[in-house]
């Protein structure tokens, strides 16, 4: 009893919270509306609406390039991670080598080498292939260190207790790590997703009419780049908080399993 | 089961650790020791958690120490309990209990709980079984840990300190369930400073110092005629 009045209080206090963030975030915009307004600039939403189509096939672009580009950079990374930790010191070797590459040059870099570079020697493959290849295997350095980090923080007398019960290392892994591991790193693997959705906006580069390039179109043809800038702005925003926000709420409910088994 | 253990050293860095230990284990037997002397190295070997560099040990027919041998089968059949319990703590007490016989033996769930249940009452438990390992006492947590291992029906079942961090009063609530064991016909290897518990139920009093096996008897002889001072300073100790 005293547990389900504690999560709808949980429930209130997040609504509360979500709802003020979007009442400041629609001041903000009217604010800046007015302010420039008044200050002279025609504001010409109408041109943009227009292009209400072009704006939604690009998010449902970045939509899918994100998803698979966060399936894939999770298997990469744990690969990558589980590299890390490995005995054999030349897979440790080549994975820190990977981790090392790909956090010390930039995204843009990466998919533009993926695009021209080994896209010229393929060119049956798509931009959107190369995209998801690029973003996968440049956030999958990124990941693979959350993954390490959760992995490293779980008792080796957790690994050995599994062990001794017969399970063998990838049952381990499966049933008793990644489980454990999982609560201390979904904060900073939520935290990689939206860096990822956003990131992806880097694939307008090479061509992909994802939401960033869609917009670019629109001001291409109605010179209205505050607004349809605007728009994206909105639409990025409207992906990535709820992933934040269903962030948190998972995170409270696996604490509260913690605490609170019965 | 029984395990027979040949010359075998074992080093960390250049700390040697154990130092040509043999022994023959039929049925059940205490290890003690000062801490640091190898005992719990040496119990770690058995079930293959530590690789030793010199000497053989076999578990019934198998060789642990054959690089060929299948670690992860050889350890369905030798059970492990240690000092911190090590339950896993997102998982209810039954569910860690089930996980290793549906997971490895690939039993049903349902028989699988059935057997965790009846394992749960034999260690006086069953009450607790829907309950997360952090809602429960040390010696609860201990007698969980205990009914895991037995879970696998091992043959052998080591047990590293398996009282040392428990609060007095419940240090004899797990003795209890291991006596218990012992009529099983389950052979046990204890490490244990409970020289009551060794008079008690173990066949043999192993005796162990700075690496070296110094003397393994049966209890009688072993509390009365000490092969060795250390021994007799030893008792004298944990025995105050």
């Amino acid at each position: 009893m005293l547990q389900e009045k504690s999560l709808i209080q949980n429930c209130i206090s997040l609504g509360i919270r979500i709802f003020n963030v979007t009442l400041l975030i629609a001041a903000l915009g009217w604010g800046s509306y007015y302010l420039l307004s008044s200050a002279g600039y025609q504001f010409n939403f109408n041109a943009v609406f227009k292009y209400f189509n072009v704006f939604n096939n690009g998010l449902w672009m970045t939509i899918q390039l994100s998803l698979s580009a966060f399936g894939l950079s999770i298997i990469f990374g744990l690969i990558i991670a589980l590299g890390r930790m490995s005995k054999i010191k030349l897979i440790a070797d080549i994975s820190l080598t990977y981790v090392v590459v790909f956090r010390n040059i930039p995204l843009l870099v990466v998919i533009a080498i993926f695009n021209w570079g080994i896209g010229s020697s393929f060119p049956e493959v798509s931009i959107f292939v190369w995209s998801i290849l690029a973003l996968s295997v440049f956030e999958a350095s990124y990941i693979a260190e959350i993954f390490r980090g959760g992995i490293e923080s779980i008792q080796k007398e957790q690994v050995e207790s599994a062990q001794s019960l017969g399970l063998t290392y990838l049952q381990c892994l499966r049933y008793v790590i990644i489980p454990q591991a999982l609560r201390s790193i979904l904060p900073s693997l939520t935290g990689q997703i939206v860096t990822l959705v956003k990131d992806s906006s880097l694939a307008s580069i090479i061509g992909l009419l994802e939401l960033t390039l869609a917009s670019r179109t629109v001001v291409g043809s109605t010179f209205a780049a505050l607004e349809s800038y605007a728009v994206i702005a909105l639409y990025y925003f409207i992906v990535c908080y709820p992933i934040s926000i269903i962030s948190t709420i998972m995170e409270k409910q696996m604490r509260k399993n913690l605490q609170n088994p019965n | 089961m029984k395990i027979k253990i040949d010359q075998i050293s074992k080093w960390f860095g250049k700390n040697q650790v154990l130092r040509n230990v043999s022994m023959e284990i039929e049925s059940s037997l205490v290890i003690c020791g000062p801490s640091g002397s190898g005992k719990s190295t040496l119990a770690r070997c058995i079930n293959g958690l530590e690789k030793v560099q010199a000497g053989t040990i076999y578990v019934g027919e198998t060789e642990v120490t054959s690089p060929k041998t299948n670690i992860p089968q050889l350890r369905q059949k030798v059970g492990m309990v240690f000092q911190a319990y090590n339950l896993f703590p997102h998982m209810k007490v039954i569910d860690n209990l089930m996980l290793a016989p549906t997971k490895v033996l690939r039993r049903s769930r349902e028989e699988a709980y059935e057997t965790a249940m009846s394992l749960l009452e034999k260690v006086g438990i069953p009450d607790k079984a829907n309950v997360y390992p952090d809602q429960i006492s040390g010696g609860q947590k201990q007698r969980a840990a205990i009914a895991r291992a037995l879970a696998m029906k091992p043959e052998v079942i080591i047990f590293d300190e398996p009282t040392s961090a428990l609060d007095p009063e419940m240090i004899q609530e797990v003795l209890e369930v291991m006596k218990g064991l012992v009529k099983d016909g389950i052979t046990m290897i204890v490490i244990t400073h409970e020289m009551g518990f060794a008079r008690e139920v173990a066949a043999n009093i192993a005796f162990m110092d700075n690496g070296e096996l110094i003397e393994m008897a049966p209890p009688e002889q072993f509390f009365n005629r000490p092969a060795s001072p250390r021994i007799k300073d030893f008792l004298q100790k944990v025995l105050l």
